[in-house]
């Protein structure tokens, strides 16, 4: 999952980006609200922290401009500010969620992946596709109730094409959901990727769509459970 | 006491006291005058007495002699006209000898039966007339004026105190209205009482109290102002070592070293933080008087504040600094310098010098502080003394100007900044020397 992090003070900045990262996020950090509207337009982000006092501004504002534009990306918003006033503000303004600093690091990974999974319409903190289920939270896959390994890139490719539900997403998309602007990517990474995957969960978990992207392959669980059970 | 009240019961009184003076007054000239003219009215009627009997001829006058007409009395009123012998010729009142038989021509007051009456005895020729009122009914009559004249009296001081009590309620009015309007306010509520029809002597009061008023929303717009810096300021750093902690306990190895190191950075910019909020704290409540006894010698206190900084190497500084003496304490003037300091080493660029000058200028002491680094434009230049505020440095508290300001203006002296191609950023601070 990829996530925008707006925030002008480095050490704090630093901290955030790497306890998100511990829970397989992976974050773009921008200092200023030009740096986010820049980091917005060029990169489909699935979520956004927002610190509200910027030196080029007050995050809210942003916000308001992106809800304006129609921008629906879950927005958590981090302030110093713990007046309830200030709070209303922020939820009223178009936040998803509010946190007050220090917080606590499990508390906004936690949040985070409850606005993910709320605006991808999910009522249970798991992920389900047929037979095959992934906790997010927990960084974990089961198929038929049996735990599967998987690698942190294996895991995060899995997570962003369960995500979409069958929708098509192009290599540029999951390379973005799996790399952060300063990651070095080699070319066939995405490729190894997808045939560990498939080797660990069957050939046609991912079904490729030649010339568009990749989609979770509509059928994968579902033979599996013919060719696992006898008639 | 009430101001209506007051105004009432001053205007009221001094009002009654006018009228009882004025009353008193015209009823006892009312009194003498009546007592004169029903006086000149006994004597009158006497004179038409005599003039009656002058026409009688004196042949009928002589027949009559020798016996006395009576004449039907009259109730309160008596006449007795006599012969010069004291022969009654005519008259009321046979009886009252003790009243009527009057020799001496003229006023005079006697009794009879207990009852007064005033008396006029005229002299014509041969006869004497002798005319008497009953002071009775004389006391009657002016009673009869005087409660005539009373009932307007009274029925004027009412009216006048009841039209005053209104006067005064309606003149007071727009106070009413202006208190009413202050009850109805909400305790926080400062904005600005409005002024349109309130009349001229008010004016200036509810005038003074929206400058009051609009002052204290000033102050409190700073102070909310400052608790949301110092918040942000102190919370920031916490969260930076809070996350930075968590981290720390799940990784191993370099990212946990890094991860300490990060949260120990995180300490040291909230202790300097503290540190310095503590000490703009002390420096607004401390008595940093003008003209104080203190007196410090600016070498010394450059010297310690040098070495504090570890500036030593790079400032450059005349010889000439060190004579000086400035009438401020030596905590004080280094804490001052420290911090001009410091703001040099952390913003100007590496390795530049510093340059520290200082002379004498009208009594006081003017230290220049220059560094060199990008010129700073006008509008952010005037932003730099404001609490927290950093620039666009992320390092330090952003306090340190403001403690130098504080520190400069309590003494007396001042905090200037300027910024040109030349230089990075020239402060200017002035001191008065001891």
């Amino acid at each position: 999952m990829r996530v925008l992090l707006v925030e002008d003070d480095a050490p704090v900045a630093a901290g955030i980006e790497a306890g998100l990262a511990l829970s397989d996020f992976v974050v773009d950090t921008v200092t200023t609200l030009d740096g986010a509207r820049g980091a917005l337009a060029a990169i489909d982000y699935d979520a956004a922290v927002l610190d509200r006092r910027l030196p080029d501004g007050d995050g809210l504002t942003l916000l308001q401009q992106w809800r304006r534009a129609g921008i629906a990306m879950p927005v958590l918003m981090l302030t110093a500010r713990d007046a309830v006033a200030s709070r209303v503000e922020g939820l009223q303004g178009g936040a998803d969620d509010y946190l007050v600093k220090p917080f606590d690091l499990d508390e906004l990974t936690a949040r985070l992946q409850a606005l993910l999974r709320r605006s991808a319409g999910q009522v249970d903190r798991s992920l389900r596709h047929g037979h095959l289920a992934m906790d997010p939270v927990a960084r974990s896959v089961t198929l038929d109730g049996a735990p599967v390994a998987l690698v942190r890139r294996e895991l995060m490719l899995l997570e962003a094409l369960m995500r979409a539900r069958g929708r098509v997403l192009s290599a540029d998309q999951l390379k973005d959901r799996l790399y952060g602007i300063d990651d070095e990517i080699e070319s066939n990474a995405l490729n190894v990727h997808i045939y560990q995957l498939r080797r660990k969960l069957g050939r046609d978990v991912i079904e490729t769509v030649r010339g568009v992207g990749y989609r979770l392959g509509a059928l994968a669980a579902a033979e599996r459970l013919h060719g696992d059970t006898p008639s | 006491m009430s101001l209506r009240l007051r105004l009432v019961a001053t205007l009221g009184i001094t009002l009654m006291l006018l009228w009882g003076l004025t009353a008193a007054w015209s009823m006892r000239d009312l009194s003498t005058q009546l007592e004169r003219s029903l006086d000149q009215r006994l004597a009158q009627s006497a004179r038409m007495v005599a003039g009656l009997l002058d026409r009688v001829p004196a042949a009928a006058w002589d027949e009559e002699v020798g016996e006395t007409s009576t004449i039907p009395a009259l109730e309160g009123v008596a006449c007795r006209v006599s012969s010069l012998r004291g022969q009654v010729v005519a008259g009321t009142h046979p009886e009252m000898n003790d009243v009527l038989a009057v020799d001496d021509e003229g006023y005079s007051d006697r009794d009879h039966n207990g009852q007064r009456w005033r008396v006029y005895t005229l002299v014509d020729d041969d006869k004497r007339i002798t005319v008497a009122d009953r002071l009775r009914e004389r006391a009657s009559l002016l009673a009869q004026v005087r409660r005539a004249a009373f009932y307007p009296f009274l029925l004027a001081s009412i009216g006048s105190l009841i039209a005053l009590w209104w006067g005064v309620t309606r003149g007071l009015s727009p106070l009413s209205r202006l208190q009413r309007r202050l009850m109805s306010r909400d305790h926080d509520d400062l904005s600005a009482l409005p002024i349109r029809g309130l009349p001229g002597e008010i004016r200036p009061l509810i005038e003074g109290f929206n400058t009051l008023l609009a002052r204290t929303r000033r102050m409190l717009e700073l102070e909310q102002r400052f608790t949301d810096d110092a918040a942000h300021e102190l919370r920031t750093p916490l969260t930076a070592i809070r996350t930075h902690l968590q981290i720390a306990r799940r990784v191993d190895g370099d990212p946990r070293r890094e991860a300490m190191q990060q949260a120990e950075a995180g300490v040291g910019r909230l202790t300097e933080t503290l540190d310095q909020l503590l000490l703009l704290a002390r420096m607004e409540s401390e008595e940093i008087t003008r003209g104080s006894v203190d007196s410090t010698r600016l070498g010394d206190a450059l010297e310690a504040a040098m070495v504090e900084t570890g500036s030593r190497d790079r400032c450059h500084w005349h010889a000439s600094v060190g004579r000086l003496h400035v009438a401020l304490s030596g905590e004080l003037l280094v804490i001052a310098l420290r911090n001009l300091l410091e703001n040099a080493m952390r913003h100007g660029s590496p390795d530049t010098p510093i340059e520290v000058e200082a002379h004498e200028t009208d009594g006081m002491a003017v230290i220049d502080i220059a560094n060199r680094s990008e010129t700073i434009p006008p509008d952010e230049l005037a932003r730099l003394t404001e609490r927290f505020h950093r620039g666009n440095h992320p390092q330090g508290s952003g306090l340190g100007l403001s403690i130098v300001e504080t520190i400069a203006t309590r003494a007396g002296g001042s905090l200037r900044l300027a910024s040109d191609d030349d230089v990075g950023l020239r402060v200017t601070l002035s001191l008065p020397l001891a």
